[in-house]
């Protein structure tokens, strides 16, 4: 009966233990998991700031393409362009407004 | 139970040793003298040494727990506000984001400034190691000289200097890629006016550091500019940025502006003020084109031209608004105000005969010239004539009072809604006003005006008499304010009526202003000749403003101009210099907004003459080899790669038969042949041609014109 009875109290303590024993292996793990979840979110970051970089820099190149094109498609560049291929100014009687159907 | 206290006492024995073994090994290990060595006594004989050393070993080790504990204890609760604060210092930061400046946009969305991002070149001596080096790369790149940048780079005490601001894009890869310790970049922005000196006068411009100095740019800047906002920062220990949620990417910006120009319209206004200040060889010219119904200001215009991108290379005389800001006298333009004044008040009616003296008249001890020698004319010819004489009359029958009530009303010595900066002009105060003051001021002396209060009275007379005031940016807050305080009338309209009916006369009958007309539209407007005061002799001097304010169509104007040129070197007289450059802006509008129906006349040159050879030349050819904004005033061939198909094609050795063709087709077979034939009728199909299929092609320098007549069907 005494025996029972220390095997009983053994047992409870070993459960303990491997109560205790998993519980830190599992704040070891979750330590690890957050770890690798910020190194993860850095190079996350890391790579959308990258991305957010080229962006911008295409952007910027974008709008100066754009003021580029507004340059040259000012009346004076329009009408330098015209003199050298031998154009010029319509006269009123010469233009039709076409209705667009 | 005799086995068990049997058990219990073998277990006594068995601990009282033990405690006798720890006691003489705490006593060797304390030195005590009683200690025997080499376990001398019963007791120390058997001592669990490893027990001991485990023992020191688990003694050891919580000590070191226990300090680890303290010390995360210490750190974590007793430092961790300071600590966890000087954290955040150092991976967060604030940063003060100016923004980018909004833009400025014609009626249509073209962009007329803008703000692009742009790179900056800067350098922290203190941590530049070998200033000789970093000098020596950086100088050609820069295109500096390395012997001053390395004594810049030497002598600074500053941890901050800027080497080189908003460099171009290939600058900024050559210093990115140099990798220089203390070197580095920083992004600002530019602001860029793609269409260089288009408007540059009324846009202005904006310094190093963005803020609007001059025009649009300066009066506007409240708007453009970006509301600076901090944003918070997270850097890593590279220093690079991190930004949280969307900061860094909705980076403040400023609010757009649209103007009411016409950059197509505007571009005819620069066109045709240039060449005439260059051909009359005068001081400036400023030209604005309003839109009667609207009040709106669809070109504003100024020559010799300013590039606000290159604004240093300029001295502020060169960029001065003048028609905003200088005050000048305005002359016979002057005169249809008062003569509508005195109308209204029934001073006199359209057929009072005014004597004018044959053109010379003394009054009050002054004596009042005309350019003609005419005698009695009826009042509506007055302002025909452009008599001074005549107007000083009418002017001395209205009196000073009513004649200031009438310029006050009309906007003359205040500034108008425009916001540009501007002067108020000079008109002097009704106390000081005596005979000779009201006489010359009746046409148009002894008051200063600018360009823009002459097109805001104008615009009333335009306007039936009510007060509207003028338009130059769109949505503009005080817009409503202004339409409700100034709903103002100033005159009736049967007074504004007999006075345009005179402008008309101006031009279409034999008046001064014969330059202006336009065949198939009635054009109404005034010249003007103003002499100019020479401020060293302290009277009138020989120089001129020679200007014109004109409008179109006479029966519903939808367009007001005002012309100027200061000082023309040759002409002098308005309606030789001012006079042609309003009818070229006019016809080249009406054309632009469809308003210019087939058979009326070709846009002269501003100095008057037809263009040769025609309107119906043979080869399309350039259409003012002169023109001074062409690179190469020769003749050119485009290469034949860049030329479209119909270009390519042979023409016919004879007039082709376009009969039932369509437009298209038809304008480019007689293209070929280097003709522009003219349009008659409406549709897209030819019904008609002349000349007669198979005849010869006209003469290039002939008179016959090649004509197509369209139908629907």
């Amino acid at each position: 009966m005494s025996g029972s009875g220390q095997n009983v109290a053994v047992r409870r303590g070993s459960g303990w233990l491997i109560c205790t024993a998993l519980g830190i292996l599992s704040c070891l793990v979750m330590c690890l998991v957050m770890v690798w979840c910020n190194i993860e979110r850095m190079d996350t970051t890391y790579f959308l700031n990258t991305l957010q970089a080229q962006v911008a820099e295409r952007e910027a190149l974008r709008d100066k393409l754009e003021v580029e094109r507004e340059h040259l498609l000012s009346p004076y560049e329009l009408g330098n362009k015209a003199r050298e291929f031998g154009m010029r100014q319509a006269r009123p009687d010469q233009i039709r407004r076409m209705t667009l159907r | 139970m005799l086995k068990l206290k049997g058990g219990r006492k073998a277990r006594n024995q068995r601990a009282n040793r033990r405690a006798g073994e720890t006691a003489s090994g705490l006593s060797r290990l304390l030195g005590r003298k009683d200690a025997r060595p080499g376990g001398a006594t019963p007791s120390a004989q058997g001592r669990d040494w490893g027990r001991i050393r485990i023992n020191v070993v688990v003694g050891l080790f919580c000590l070191f727990w226990a300090v680890l504990w303290g010390r995360a204890w210490y750190l974590q609760v007793l430092q961790g506000a300071y600590l966890s604060q000087r954290a955040q210092r150092q991976h967060m930061s604030s940063e003060l984001v100016s923004g980018r400046r909004g833009e400025i946009l014609d009626r249509n969305g073209q962009v007329l400034a803008r703000s692009v991002d742009s790179l900056s070149v800067y350098a922290r001596p203190h941590q530049i190691s070998d200033p000789v080096r970093v000098a020596n790369a950086l100088a050609p790149v820069l295109g500096m000289d390395a012997q001053k940048l390395y004594e810049r780079l030497s002598a600074s005490s500053r941890k901050f200097i800027w080497l080189a601001r908003k460099v171009d894009d290939k600058t900024a890869a050559a210093v990115r890629q140099a990798a220089l310790h203390g070197v580095g970049l920083s992004k600002e922005y530019s602001r860029v006016y793609p269409f260089k000196s288009m408007a540059g006068h009324l846009l202005g411009f904006v310094d190093m550091d963005g803020k609007g100095r001059e025009g649009l740019e300066r009066s506007l800047d409240t708007q453009l500019s970006a509301v600076p906002m901090r944003q918070v920062v997270q850097r890593d220990a590279m220093g690079r940025r991190f930004y949280l949620h969307s900061e860094g990417t909705d980076d403040p910006s400023g609010s757009d502006v649209q103007l009411t120009l016409d950059v197509q319209i505007q571009f005819f206004a620069e066109e045709a003020l240039s060449k005439a200040v260059e051909e009359h060889k005068a001081a400036w010219g400023g030209v604005l084109v309003v839109e009667v119904e609207s009040g709106d200001i669809v070109a504003w215009a100024q020559y010799p031209f300013f590039n606000p991108n290159n604004y240093q290379n300029y001295r502020p005389a060169q960029y001065r608004n003048r028609l905003a800001l200088d005050a000048l006298e305005p002359g016979s333009t002057f005169k249809p105000f008062l003569m509508a004044a005195a109308l209204q008040e029934k001073k006199i009616s359209r057929d009072t005969p005014i004597n004018c003296e044959g053109g010379r008249w003394t009054n009050s001890g002054v004596t009042i010239r005309d350019t003609s020698t005419r005698g009695v004319i009826p009042a509506h010819k007055v302002i025909r004539y452009s008599s001074n004489i005549g107007m000083a009359k009418i002017g001395l029958m209205m009196g000073s009072k009513l004649s200031y009530s009438y310029l006050r009303a009309l906007g003359f010595g205040q500034v108008t809604e425009v916001p540009v900066a501007q002067t108020r002009g000079l008109l002097r105060p009704l106390r000081e006003w005596n005979d000779p003051d009201l006489m010359s001021t009746w046409f148009g002396q002894s008051i200063s005006v600018t360009g823009l209060q002459m097109a805001q009275a104008y615009l009333t007379l335009l306007n039936g008499g009510q007060y509207k005031a003028l338009r130059l940016v769109r949505g503009w807050e005080g817009d409503g304010d202004i339409a409700a305080g100034h709903a103002r009338r100033v005159y009736d309209a049967s007074a504004c009526r007999q006075v345009i009916s005179m402008m008309r006369d101006v031009v279409e009958e034999d008046g001064s202003g014969k330059r202006a007309r336009i065949e198939g539209i009635h054009v109404g407007g005034k010249t003007g000749t103003a002499q100019k005061a020479d401020k060293k002799r302290g009277a009138y001097g020989d120089k001129r403003l020679a200007s014109f304010v004109g409008f179109l169509p006479v029966e519903k104007p939808k367009y007001l101009i005002l012309t100027m040129v200061d000082e023309p070197a040759s002409g002098q007289f308005g309606g030789v210099v001012a006079a042609p450059v309003f009818q070229q802006i006019a016809v080249n509008t009406m054309t632009y907004i469809g308003q210019m129906a087939a058979g009326r006349s070709a846009p002269e040159d501003v100095s008057g003459k037809k263009e040769k050879g025609g309107s119906s030349r043979r080869g399309l050819k350039l259409a003012r080899d002169e023109h001074r904004f062409s690179e190469d005033s020769g003749e050119r061939r485009a290469p034949d790669e860049l030329r479209v198909e119909g270009h390519l094609a042979r023409a016919a050795a004879r007039v082709p038969n376009v009969v039932g063709k369509s437009v298209r087709s038809a304008v480019e077979l007689f293209a070929r042949g280097g003709i522009v034939p003219v349009l008659k009728g409406e549709g897209q199909r030819v019904i008609r041609q002349s000349p007669a299929p198979g005849s010869a092609w006209p003469e290039p320098e002939g008179q016959q014109e090649c004509v197509l007549w369209l139908s629907e069907k």
